[in-house]
């Protein structure tokens, strides 16, 4: 019964330490592969089509688990996420090539053994591209910081809306980064000296699609693993305890000024790199782009989803997938286009989830868990 | 006279963002909340009044079905002034008659002159503040603020939307009675920009004598400062917040339609919504619980606005263009970090 690998791990949480353990139950193990592999299933098995939109969904996982440990977790309200998102994929698009000589030259001089990782003749390079697309993005958190040690709640709130205007503004007049109104085309990255945007290993299933599909899922775990893990951790409790009253938390020693910080400088980062991949669903984007709505898209995802990496996931289903079903299941409503209905769903959603259901869908699902975990008793 | 002209543009366009504020304070002072959809129920004010040119037009069960629903608000009103000896009999004594009229008035096809379609839109939108005050937010009465703010952005996404699906990305007018310009103390000014500072102080004056002297206006003051003890001496708080709703609503109704007729040559479309976004800074400046600070806030915007639109292109071109509709948020930022709660709002004192 008891492989090597599945020693001595309990099947349910019944003690403190299991339920604290990450992946510390049989199940739980379980679960983790099954879903590994049908991430996997999914990409070998659907169409181009349906693995743009899920490759989309990834991308907005990252982004929306950045949010959640903003604003789910340690609740400060942030209407900023389009700035992020812009600076990331701008910083994806000047790493290309062709923007900047000077960064193309000084790429192409650096030894040879390092052109894999650090060249970017195939286009921007992945790794050192994410690290700085999400770089980037912190130093604009950073840049918000102060704002947000000062201000709360509402006030943050209208402040990072101010951000996503000015640094519109900044992006419409920057023309030789963003191409000005007319916008910008956004080339693929390349992974290992090859690209991710060709076919060249297709007699290995990897279409460029599947590629990209396969990296941007990569990264939305890694995203929302950091999310899952952050109630582990005494910073996932510090930011808790800031959220829930910053006073009584300073009280009992946790610093919180530091923490708001922090929390800003890593949401900003998960949604830098967002915006780096966001390309590979987008490959052509104007200033107006991105706008408040996008911003006020990734609250409605965690106000509809609820708490937890569990809600980030419901939440990005239900705004992200809804187009792309309407669109399939042949919906008309009155006249409005996908995008338009979609709109108009999540906006409604919002407020039917805030009166009826705070928790949001995760509430819903934790309900249906209890009762299922119950019956026949109620 | 560069100055001068930018001035007298700058004043009009803040007395229009002075009322956009006064509409977010008069709320936030009320209830608690920001209103995420004023640039949206800003739009929707507007967009009906340029609808209803030719009268509501609407099919007949249309007209009596939604005419039954209006006509409730009226009647409720009224059957708590009627003698009590008429009981019940009295309510649909008023409410059958104020039925039938509406819905004749909703059926009824007719050419509306502006003033009477700017009251009308005033009203629709003034019904669907109170609609979603009854629907929405009495039934989060208790939950946290924020929750609140977002369910009013909830409503900016769905009337924005709506408006969207309705007019589309079209150019309309208006078709205001007035054109051309007029000299005040040896300037040209386009009429549209008198009218709109006559109208504008005009409702400033009818909300300041409302929020001073009514009985009403003393009730809501007093909700303002405590919730609780407003209830203890009577005070009805629900009717409070339907009012401020609707208060808010017809201001952003006007401030909607002003912004259109007071600048030459511009027509109604889509943006209307981000103006109203615009004017955040505004109350922010002013202090978000001070009714005075919003005016000031909506008069220093605008002046602001109006004079790096004139001077900045030549003073500062390396800011961009179109510096001066971002330039309030700069200011606005700048202010948050110096005085978080504005220039003129009271600093939040909380008990831990």
């Amino acid at each position: 019964m008891s492989s090597s690998l599945l020693h001595r791990v309990p099947r349910l949480a019944i003690r403190q330490d299991d339920s604290v353990r990450l992946l510390g139950t049989l199940g739980r193990r379980l679960l983790a592969i099954l879903a590994a592999a049908g991430v996997v299933l999914l990409g070998m098995g659907v169409n181009d089509y349906w693995l743009l939109v899920l490759t989309g969904y990834a991308v907005v996982l990252t982004a929306a688990s950045g949010l959640q440990m903003l604003t789910g977790v340690t609740g400060q309200f942030s209407l900023g996420h389009a700035a992020f998102l812009a600076v990331g994929f701008y910083t994806a698009v000047v790493l290309s090539g062709g923007v900047w000589p000077w960064l193309d030259t000084f790429l192409g001089s650096l030894p040879g053994w390092l052109q894999p990782v650090f060249g970017n003749a195939e286009g921007w390079p992945l790794i050192p591209g994410l690290l700085l697309a999400g770089g980037a993005a912190t130093v604009l958190g950073l840049f918000v910081g102060p704002a947000a040690l000062r201000l709360k709640g509402i006030y943050l709130a209208i402040t990072t809306m101010g951000l996503v205007f000015l640094v519109g503004h900044v992006l419409l007049n920057w023309e030789a980064v963003t191409g000005g109104p007319q916008g910008i085309s956004y080339t693929s990255p390349s992974l290992f000296g090859s690209s991710l945007g060709d076919d060249s290993m297709s007699m290995l299933w990897l279409t460029a699609e599947r590629k990209q599909y396969l990296v941007v899922c990569l990264v939305a775990a890694v995203a929302l693993l950091m999310l899952t893990n952050l109630k582990r951790t005494r910073a996932g409790r510090a930011l808790q305890a800031v959220r829930d009253r910053d006073v009584a938390a300073a009280m009992a020693g946790v610093p919180v000024a530091r923490y708001k910080l922090r929390a800003f400088a890593v949401s900003s980062f998960l949604t830098g790199v967002a915006g780096a991949l966001m390309g590979m669903v987008v490959p052509y984007a104007v200033p107006d782009s991105w706008d408040l709505m996008l911003s006020i898209k990734f609250v409605a995802i965690i106000i509809i989803g609820g708490a937890g990496p569990l809600g980030v996931i419901l939440g990005a289903a239900f705004v992200e997938l809804l187009p792309p079903l309407v669109l399939e299941l042949g919906i008309e409503v009155g006249g409005a286009s996908p995008f338009q209905l979609q709109e108009l769903v999540y906006g409604a959603a919002i407020i039917a989830f805030l009166v009826f259901e705070q928790g949001g869908l995760r509430g819903l699902w934790d309900r249906l868990a209890r009762l299922v975990r119950r019956w026949p008793m109620r | 006279m560069k100055f001068v002209d930018l001035l007298i543009a700058g004043v009009s366009v803040g007395m229009i963002y002075a009322l956009v504020a006064l509409g977010f304070v008069i709320i936030y002072k009320a209830t608690g909340v920001i209103n995420f959809a004023h640039g949206a129920m800003m739009a929707m004010g507007a967009y009906l009044a340029f609808d209803l040119r030719d009268g509501f037009a609407l099919p007949w069960w249309v007209a009596l079905s939604l005419g039954a629903l209006l006509a409730m608000l009226p009647a409720k009103y009224l059957a708590g002034k009627l003698p009590e000896r008429w009981g019940r009999g009295g309510v649909l004594a008023v409410w059958v008659p104020a039925w039938v009229g509406m819905a004749v008035w909703l059926h009824a096809e007719a050419e509306l002159g502006f003033w009477l379609r700017l009251v009308l839109a005033a009203i629709l939108t003034a019904y669907v503040g109170i609609g979603f005050e009854w629907l929405v937010l009495r039934r989060m009465i208790g939950h946290s603020a924020l929750a609140v703010v977002m369910a009013t952005l909830g409503l900016e996404i769905v009337l924005r939307v709506l408006i969207e699906l309705r007019y589309g990305p079209n150019l309309f007018s208006l078709d205001a009675p007035f054109s051309g310009d007029a000299e005040l103390f040896g300037y040209d000014v386009y009429v549209g920009r008198i009218w709109a500072v006559a109208l504008t102080l005009g409702a400033l004056v009818g909300c300041y004598v409302f929020f001073r002297w009514s009985r009403m206006g003393l009730a809501m003051r007093a909700t303002a400062v405590d919730l609780e003890a407003a209830r203890v001496v009577g005070v009805s708080v629900r009717t409070v917040f339907a009012l401020s709703w609707a208060i808010a609503a017809a201001l952003a109704t006007l401030a909607g339609v002003l912004l259109v007729t007071s600048v030459p040559g511009s027509a109604l479309t889509p943006a209307v919504v981000t103006i109203g976004l615009r004017a955040f800074p505004a109350v922010i400046v002013g202090g978000l619980d001070s009714m005075g600070g919003a005016i000031l806030g909506g008069l220093l915007l605008g002046v602001v606005e109006m004079m790096v639109a004139g001077y900045q292109p030549s003073a500062a071109p390396f800011l961009g263009e179109g510096f001066h509709q971002v330039a309030a948020y700069l200011v606005m930022i700048l202010v948050l970090l110096v005085r978080p709660q504005g220039l003129f709002g009271s600093p939040e004192i909380k008990r831990v």
